[in-house]
């Protein structure tokens, strides 16, 4: 019996943005879009999502006028991200 | 469906081997520090030749030049900057070990009669040995060895020759595997 995949992660973009912010201690909006190719809207809409959901924390600034988006994963996105990955893992090769 | 399940696996593979490798320049700290103590190491040198009493004037100069330069690059610097990394944070508290241990070693020197240097020489390779490892860059590592062979040779040599060998050190360790990492990031623009 498999697991049902978690439907926050099973997402292709957010499941970039995840795995991104998994490396690194923070990034900033400008290269979440760079790295993931999505457009500012779509990657703002699930930047909001994967915040709603608790799995990042979203801090909004200002640098030289310029509004600053900074993004990084919490330990609630750590563990959701370990867990899809078993998940996945097990639809893959099950055992 | 197993198919779009590899997709996810791929996906996640692509970046995480994207972001893990990513780190901030900071190759103009090296470049600072690099020919501030060259050109510190090799004026205490000249001045000696010349029976100047105050031959360590250099580094009294330019070791606070130094450091305000290196604030104010590092300032500079973070505004530009997009991510935080490990191995930013990593470097971060390696270095401001070996800070602590270059300040007490250079505070205690007495005690360590003429054999300051070869210890300064000593932690410069650990610094380059580790920094260069964990940013995959060959030239540094090979310059923090460097540092070890020279320092064991600069521990049997008298204070002058100690100066030359600290200045061989920082070249090799610091300004040459510099250059080459503000090289990669220029490339990389």
């Amino acid at each position: 019996m498999f697991k049902e995949l978690d439907p926050v992660l099973h997402s292709q973009l957010r499941l970039a943005i995840v795995s991104l912010l998994i490396s690194l201690q923070e990034a900033e909006f400008t290269y979440l879009k760079e790295k993931t190719k999505a457009t500012s809207g779509n990657l703002s809409v699930q930047l909001d999502k994967l915040k709603t959901e608790g799995y990042i924390e979203v801090n909004k600034t200002f640098r030289n006028n310029y509004p600053l988006t900074v993004c990084k994963i919490t330990k609630k996105g750590i563990d959701a991200f370990d867990q899809y990955v078993k998940d996945l893992k097990a639809y893959i090769n099950p055992s | 469906m197993e198919n779009n399940q590899q997709q996810h696996l791929d996906l996640i593979a692509e970046m995480i081997n994207t972001a893990r490798s990513e780190f901030n320049d900071r190759s103009f700290i090296y470049l600072i520090w690099g020919w501030a103590v060259f050109i510190a190491s090799l004026s205490q040198y000249a001045l000696i030749k010349m029976n100047v009493e105050y031959n360590f004037l250099g580094w009294a100069i330019l070791m606070p030049l130094a450091a305000v330069a290196q604030m104010i690059g590092l300032r500079k610097q973070k505004r530009k900057e997009r991510i935080k990394t490990m191995i930013d944070k990593v470097s971060g508290y390696l270095w401001t070990a070996l800070g602590v241990c270059f300040g007490i070693t250079l505070f205690s020197g007495n005690l360590l009669q003429l054999n300051a240097y070869p210890v300064l020489i000593l932690l410069y390779g650990i610094g380059t040995f580790v920094s260069g490892g964990i940013m995959d860059l060959k030239p540094m590592v090979i310059g923090g060895v460097c540092c070890w062979v020279i320092a064991l040779v600069a521990f049997h040599t008298g204070f002058e020759i100690q100066l030359l060998l600290l200045a061989l050190s920082i070249m090799v360790s610091y300004i040459i595997p510099g250059y080459i990492l503000k090289n990669r990031f220029k490339q990389n623009v």
